[in-house]
C-alpha cells in the first residue's frame, strides 16, 4: 500500500481525486484481505489514528474557509462508505466461517470420556427406598447400636429369660449382659423411651446372627424396622403401609398379604408375603411356584411391650413389622447369593449403582 | 415336623390335592417348608406264602406259592432267605410298578415267576430300618387288599414349620384339628379309652421337685415284645421316626399323635416300684439311651429310684431301664414339666431331643391323661395287662380370658359379628361364655398359649382367615422426631458416589490377627478389641476397631484393577474403637488407590495423589462445613508420618486425611499409592442457615506474589497471614511450590496469587500496590518470606 503525500512534487491531486483514488485502492486491499484479522488491518490503515483517510481530513485544515463544509461531508461519506464495505466483508467472513463450522463431521458413536463416577451399595439403595417411602408416609428415621443389653433385645420385648424363643435367635454373646443385636426391634423400646407416644419411625440396621455363612445365611444382615403406636391403630393400617412399600420397592401392582406367625412381641403375628415380582403372581422358580415371596415379619405391638414402655393396651396400639433388606435387594436384583453383598467385586457395586 | 399327610387323612376328611391342603396350611400359620413326594408305586397286593419248595436248577432261589386272594395262585421265585410258609408279605404283581422297575413275566433258570416279593426299600421305606429281605405284615391283613392304597404310600409327607408357641401342634392330631377347625369338618380321634385295670400293682411317684407339674405313672404286664404292626411301622418310618420294636413304637407313636412325649420304663429295673422326681445330685452318673455315659449336676432333673438315676427327666431315658426284645412288663411315665427346667437340663448336655424340644415349649399339663391313656389303650390291644394308674400333682383348669365385645374390630380394622366371632373361635374349640360386656373364654385344653385378649384376637382372626384384613391408610400427621443424623449420612454417602467413590459393606465380625497384624505393621501396641464369647469361628472373633482393614483387604483383593488406573473406596458404618461397648460409633472412611505406575512425583516434597485426594474430600466435606476448615499436619496410627493431616472445624479435629503407612500396605501386599480420609460423624451437626454476602460489584485485581519462604512454613499459614494483612484481600491461593540450590537448603518459592477488591469503589494502581505493600511487610515480619524478583 503507497501512502500518498500532500507534497508531492507533481501537481498536486484535487481532494476529490485523492478521495477516489484512496476509494479504489481500498477496494482492492478489500478484495485481497484474507480474514478478520486482514480485515481490522485495514480498517487500522485507512481509518485509524493515523490512517490515510486521517490524514486527507487534516489536510482540510489548509482549505479555503468556503471550501471546508463540502470537503468535510465528502469525507465522512468516504469514511461512512469505507465501513459499510468492511462490515459488509467481515459479516461474509462470519458467515462463511458458521457454513465452514456447519461442515464438521464427527463420530457421535466415539466413547464418552465420563468422569470417573462412584456408586451407593446395593444394600443402602433397597434401604433407602424403604425408608424413603417412610418418610414420605410422616415416618421419622432413627439408628440404634449394634452392641445391646439383653433387656432391650430381649426381655423388654417380651422374651424373657428361658423364653423359647430366645434361644431361636441364636445370639452372639459379649460380656457384661451384652449381645449383638439380633433384629432392629429393641429400637422400639429405646424410640419411646426417648419420643414417647404416639410415634411412628423406621430404623435400618445392622443385625447379629449366629449362622454360618452360605448362599442363603449370613451372621451379619440388615433390617428395618418399622413401628407406629397411636390410639386406634389396627392390623388393616399396617397392611396399608407395607402394600405401599412392597410397590415402592417393586412396582404399582403389588400386592400383600399376611399369614399367621409368632413372634413374642407381636400379637397377632404374621408373615409377610408380597407378590413375586419374577412372575408377577403366576408362579416361578424365585418363588418356588407360588406366586409370592416372604419380606419379613409384622404384627400388633405385644401388650406386654407396650406396658413395659409405660403405654397402656386400652388407650394406645400399634403396628410394628421387620423386614430384611438383604432378602428385599436379593428379589429385587435378582441376586441368588447372599455374600456378593459383603465381597464388594467390582461387576456386583457398579452394575447395581 | 414330618407330617405323612395319609396319616392326617384318617383323622379327618381333607381335599384330594396335596398343594390346596398346604395352601392352607400356611393360611393358618403351619407352612409347609417342604413336601416330599412318595415314588411312583402301584399293583402291590397283600399275598400269603402256602408254599415254598427249592428250585429246580438254582441253589440260591426258592420258588413260592403265593396266594393273593383270587382264586389263581401265583408262582414267585425269589432269592430271599427270610421266606416262611405262612408269611403275610407285599407282592408285586405283573404289571406293577416299583421305584426302579416295572414288574413282567419272565423266567428265573427255567421257571416263570409271575411277581415279586417286595422288601421295605421296594416300597419306597429306608431299607434299613425294617427286616432284612421281603417285609412282613400283619398275619390278619385281607388277601389281595392293595398295599399302595392301604398304606397310604403315595401320600406325600409334609414338613410343617411349626411356631415355638403352638407345642400342640407339633402332632398328627394337632394338625388335623387345625384342618378340621379350617374346613369344618368333624375331627376322629384315635380310641383313647383303655379297658378298667385288671392288675393291682399300682406305682408309687415321690415328687421332690417343684418343676414337676403332674406325673402319671402304669404298670402294665403280660407283654411279648418283636416288631409292631406293619400300619404302625410304616407310619413311623413315613414320620421320619425308625421303627425299633412294639413297645419302643407305641410310646414315640403316642408322641406323633400328640405331641405329649412319654416313656416307658423296663419294669424289672425299677426298684421297689417307686419312682421318684428330684433334681440330680452332683456328680452322679446316668448312662443314657443313646450310650452316652453322662455325669450329671443339680440343674438337671432325674427320674429315679432308691438305687440311683433311671431317666434324664423330660430329655432322654436311661440304659439300664431300657426295654428290651425279652421285656414282658413296663411302667408308663408321662408327666408335664416346667418348660424352663427342661430347656435348661438339655441346654446343659447340649442336647436337643423329640422329647425335650416339645417339653421346653411349654406342652399343656391336661395332655398327660390323654397321652398316658392312649398309651395304655395300645399296650392293651398288644396283650397287656393294664394295672391301675397313679397320678400325682396338680393338672390346672384352661386358662379364661375376658374378652370385651369390640376388641377383636379396633386391632383387627374390620366389623365381626358376634356370631361370627363365636363360631370362629368354638371351631377351634374354646368354650364362650357372653356376658355384659363380652366373653369368657376358656381355652382348650391342649393349649398353653392363650392368657390374653389379644392372644384370642389372633386366634380369631386366624380362623377368620387373615386375607380379611382391609388395607386402610393411617393418617399420620408430619413425625415431631428428626430424622436428621440419617438423612446427613444419606447425604454423605450421595456426595462420596458422586465425587467417584464406591461404597462398601464388609463384615463387622474379623479375626483377632487383623489387630495384631495392624498394630505389627505400625509399630503400635494392638488395639483393644471387644471379643464375641460364642464366636462361630476364629475368623469372628472380634468386633472391628476401624475401618481400614476391610478396606484394605477389598483393595488387595481387587487390585488387579488398578491397572486402569484408580480405585476409590468408601464405607460408613459402625466401628467399636476399643474394648468399651460405649466406643461403638459411626464412622466413614474412604480410601484411593493409585497404580505404582502412575508415579504422583518424584520430588519428596510433593505428592500430586495426596492433593488431589485431599481435594476430593475437601469438595466433600463442603457441603457439611461450609465455612472455612483449618487444616494442619498430623499423626495417625496407619498413615504416613509425614503425609498426614488433621481438618480443624472450630478447633475440633473433624477428619484426618494421609498416605497410607507404606508399611501397612506392604503387610497388605498393596503395589499401589494409598491415600485415606477418616470423618468423626458425630461432627456433622445441623446449622444454622447460611448469610448471604452480596458480592462486591467493584473490579477486581489479581497480583502474583513469588516468595522465599523458610522451609518450614506451611502453605495454609502463608494463606492466613495474606489473608489478615490486608481487607482489602478477597481470595489468597498458593501455588507452584519449589525447592532449589539457588534458594538455599533452608529455603523453598512459593506463589502467592492474592485477588483485590473494594467493596465500595473501582481499586486505583496506587490502592493495589499499598494493599500488596502491607501484605509483603506482614510476610515478612511473621513469616520471614522475600519476593523474589
Ligand atoms: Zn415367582
Amino acid at each position: 500500500m503507497t501512502t500518498i503525500s500532500a507534497s508531492s512534487d507533481t501537481q498536486p491531486l484535487s481532494l476529490e481525486q485523492q478521495l477516489t483514488q484512496l476509494e479504489t485502492r481500498f477496494a482492492s486491499d478489500l478484495a485481497a484481505s484474507p480474514s478478520t484479522e486482514a480485515l481490522e488491518a485495514l480498517r487500522v490503515a485507512y481509518l485509524g489514528r493515523s490512517g490515510e483517510l486521517t490524514l486527507v481530513r487534516r489536510a482540510i485544515g489548509s482549505l479555503a474557509p468556503a471550501e471546508k463544509p463540502a470537503a468535510g461531508k465528502r469525507i465522512n461519506d468516504c469514511a461512512t462508505k469505507l465501513e459499510e464495505l468492511l462490515t459488509q466483508r467481515l459479516a461474509a467472513f462470519e458467515q462463511a466461517a458458521l457454513m465452514a463450522e456447519l461442515e464438521q463431521r464427527i463420530d457421535v458413536t466415539f466413547p464418552g470420556a465420563s468422569p470417573a463416577l462412584g456408586s451407593l451399595h446395593p444394600l443402602r439403595r433397597t434401604t433407602d427406598a424403604i425408608t424413603g417411602y417412610f418418610e414420605r408416609s410422616g415416618f421419622a428415621v432413627l439408628t440404634g447400636p449394634e452392641i445391646e443389653t439383653e433387656y432391650y433385645n430381649f426381655d423388654a420385648l417380651n422374651i424373657p429369660p428361658d423364653h423359647p424363643a430366645r434361644e431361636g435367635f441364636d445370639s452372639f454373646y459379649l460380656d457384661g449382659g451384652l449381645v449383638l443385636r439380633t433384629h432392629t426391634s429393641p429400637m422400639q423400646i429405646r424410640a419411646i423411651e426417648a419420643h414417647g407416644t404416639p410415634i411412628a419411625l423406621v430404623v435400618p440396621g445392622r443385625v447379629y446372627r449366629r449362622d454360618s455363612l452360605d448362599a442363603r445365611h449370613s451372621f451379619m444382615f440388615h433390617q428395618v424396622e418399622g413401628l407406629l403406636v397411636a390410639p386406634g391403630v389396627h392390623l388393616g393400617h399396617l397392611k396399608a403401609a407395607l402394600t405401599g412399600m412392597c410397590r415402592a420397592l417393586f412396582g404399582p401392582e403389588q400386592r400383600v398379604r399376611f399369614r399367621p406367625s409368632f413372634f413374642p412381641f407381636t400379637e397377632p403375628s404374621a408373615e409377610v408375603d408380597t407378590t413375586c415380582p419374577g412372575c408377577g403372581g403366576d408362579g416361578c422358580s424365585t418363588c418356588s411356584g407360588t406366586g409370592w415371596i416372604e419380606i419379613g415379619g409384622a404384627g400388633m405391638v405385644h401388650p406386654n411391650v407396650l406396658r413395659e414402655v409405660g403405654c397402656s393396651p386400652e388407650k394406645y396400639s400399634g403396628w410394628a413389622f421387620g423386614v430384611g433388606v438383604e432378602r428385599i435387594a436379593m428379589v429385587r436384583h435378582g441376586i441368588d447369593d447372599i455374600r456378593s453383598f459383603y465381597e464388594n467385586e467390582r461387576d456386583f457395586l457398579e452394575q447395581l449403582a | 415336623m414330618k407330617t405323612p399327610l395319609s396319616w392326617l387323612r384318617a383323622y379327618t376328611d381333607l381335599p384330594e390335592t396335596p398343594q390346596e391342603i398346604a395352601e392352607k396350611l400356611a393360611s393358618l400359620g403351619f407352612p409347609v417348608a417342604e413336601t416330599e413326594t412318595r415314588p411312583r408305586i402301584s399293583g402291590v397286593l397283600v399275598g400269603r406264602i402256602d408254599a415254598l419248595q427249592p428250585h429246580p436248577n438254582a441253589d440260591r432261589l426258592q420258588i413260592c406259592t403265593i396266594d393273593v386272594g383270587n382264586e389263581l395262585l401265583l408262582t414267585i421265585a425269589t432269592a430271599a432267605t427270610n421266606v416262611a410258609v405262612g408269611q403275610v408279605i407285599p407282592v408285586a404283581t405283573i404289571g406293577a410298578v416299583l421305584p426302579n422297575l416295572t414288574i413282567e413275566p419272565r423266567k428265573m433258570r427255567g421257571v416263570d415267576s409271575q411277581g415279586m416279593l417286595c422288601s421295605a426299600s421296594e416300597l419306597g421305606l429306608v431299607g434299613e430300618w425294617f427286616e432284612d429281605g421281603i417285609m412282613q405284615l400283619d398275619r390278619d391283613l385281607p388277601l389281595g387288599t392293595d398295599v399302595v392304597a392301604h398304606f397310604g404310600l403315595l401320600d406325600p409327607i409334609f414338613d410343617i414349620e411349626v411356631t415355638s408357641n403352638r407345642p400342640d401342634v407339633l402332632s398328627i392330631v394337632g394338625v388335623a384339628r387345625e384342618l378340621a377347625a379350617a374346613y369344618q369338618r368333624p375331627l376322629r380321634l384315635p380310641p383313647i379309652t383303655p379297658p378298667a385295670p385288671t392288675g393291682a400293682d399300682e406305682i408309687q411317684i415321690k415328687l421332690h421337685s417343684d418343676d414337676v407339674l403332674a406325673f402319671v405313672a402304669q404298670r402294665v404286664t403280660g407283654l411279648t415284645n418283636g416288631p409292631a404292626p406293619s400300619s404302625m411301622r410304616i407310619r413311623l418310618a413315613l414320620a421320619g421316626q425308625r421303627p425299633i420294636s412294639t413297645l419302643v413304637d407305641i410310646s414315640n407313636y403316642v408322641m406323633l399323635e400328640f405331641g405329649q412325649p412319654l416313656h416307658f420304663y423296663d419294669a424289672r429295673a425299677i426298684n421297689n416300684a417307686t419312682l421318684i422326681v428330684r433334681d440330680a445330685q452332683s456328680n452322679e452318673q446316668l448312662t443314657t439311651l443313646d450310650g452316652l455315659a453322662q455325669t450329671l449336676s443339680p440343674e438337671l432333673l432325674v427320674v429315679a429310684d432308691q438305687n440311683g438315676p433311671l431317666a434324664l427327666a423330660g430329655i432322654r431315658g436311661g440304659a439300664t431301664s431300657e426295654v428290651q426284645a425279652d421285656t414282658t412288663e413296663v411302667i408308663i411315665e408321662c408327666a408335664a414339666f416346667r418348660a424352663a427346667r427342661i430347656r435348661r437340663g438339655a441346654n446343659r448336655l447340649g442336647v436337643r431331643t423329640e422329647a425335650s424340644s416339645r417339653f421346653e415349649k411349654g406342652i399343656p399339663p391336661a395332655m398327660i391323661e390323654l397321652a398316658a391313656a392312649r398309651a395304655a389303650y395300645l399296650l392293651s390291644e398288644h396283650g397287656g395287662q393294664l394295672h391301675p394308674r397313679a397320678v400325682i400333682g396338680h393338672i390346672p383348669k384352661p386358662n379364661s380370658v375376658h374378652l370385651p365385645r369390640g376388641a377383636a374390630d379396633r386391632l383387627l380394622g374390620f366389623a365381626i359379628s358376634d356370631c361370627a366371632l363365636e363360631s370362629a373361635l368354638s371351631r377351634l374349640g374354646f368354650t364362650l361364655v357372653a356376658d355384659h360386656d363380652g366373653w369368657l373364654v376358656t381355652a382348650p385344653d391342649w393349649r398353653s398359649d392363650i392368657s390374653q385378649p389379644a392372644d384370642l384376637i389372633e386366634e380369631i382372626a386366624r380362623s377368620i382367615g387373615y386375607d380379611q384384613i382391609i388395607a386402610s391408610e393411617f393418617a399420620l400427621p408430619p413425625s415431631p422426631i428428626s430424622s436428621a443424623a440419617y438423612l446427613r449420612e444419606r447425604a454423605l454417602a450421595t456426595r462420596s458416589a458422586a465425587l467417584g467413590f464406591h461404597e462398601v459393606v464388609s463384615f463387622s465380625l474379623e479375626s483377632g490377627r487383623i489387630a495384631e497384624r495392624f498394630a505389627a505393621a505400625t509399630a503400635t501396641a494392638a488395639p483393644n478389641t471387644i471379643a464375641i464369647n460364642n464366636p462361630l469361628s476364629e475368623e469372628q472373633h472380634y468386633l472391628r476397631f476401624s475401618l481400614l482393614p476391610g478396606l484394605l483387604a477389598t483393595l488387595r483383593r481387587r487390585q488387579s484393577e488398578l491397572r486402569e488406573g484408580e480405585l476409590s473406596l468408601f464405607e460408613l458404618s459402625h466401628i467399636f474403637p476399643n474394648n468399651d461397648p460405649k466406643s461403638e460409633q459411626t464412622a466413614a472412611m474412604w480410601i484411593s488407590a493409585y497404580a505404582t505406575t502412575n508415579q504422583p512425583n518424584s520430588r519428596p516434597w510433593h505428592d500430586q495423589h495426596f492433593l488431589t485426594f485431599k481435594g476430593r474430600i475437601e469438595a466433600l466435606l463442603r457441603a457439611f462445613f461450609p465455612d472455612r476448615l483449618h487444616i494442619e499436619p498430623t499423626q495417625v496410627t496407619g498413615l504416613h508420618p509425614g503425609k498426614t493431616a488433621a481438618i480443624l472445624h472450630e478447633g475440633h479435629i473433624i477428619a484426618q486425611i494421609g498416605a497410607l503407612d507404606p508399611r501397612l500396605a506392604a503387610e497388605y501386599e498393596l503395589d499401589a499409592h494409598c491415600y485415606v480420609a477418616q470423618l468423626d460423624l458425630a461432627s456433622l451437626q445441623e446449622r444454622p442457615p447460611q448469610r448471604y454476602r452480596t458480592p462486591s460489584r467493584f473490579p477486581r485485581i489479581t497480583r502474583d506474589l513469588a516468595l522465599s519462604l523458610p522451609k518450614t512454613v506451611a502453605a495454609a499459614q502463608v494463606q492466613y497471614i495474606v489473608a489478615q494483612a490486608e481487607p482489602l484481600v478477597q481470595t489468597v491461593s498458593v501455588f507452584d511450590e519449589y525447592h532449589g540450590n539457588q534458594l538455599g537448603p533452608e529455603r523453598k518459592s512459593l506463589t502467592v496469587r492474592v485477588v483485590l477488591q473494594s467493596p465500595d469503589a473501582t481499586l486505583t494502581d496506587l490502592q493495589a500496590d499499598s494493599a500488596i505493600a502491607h501484605i509483603l511487610s506482614a510476610a515478612q515480619s511473621e513469616l520471614g518470606a522475600v519476593l523474589r524478583t
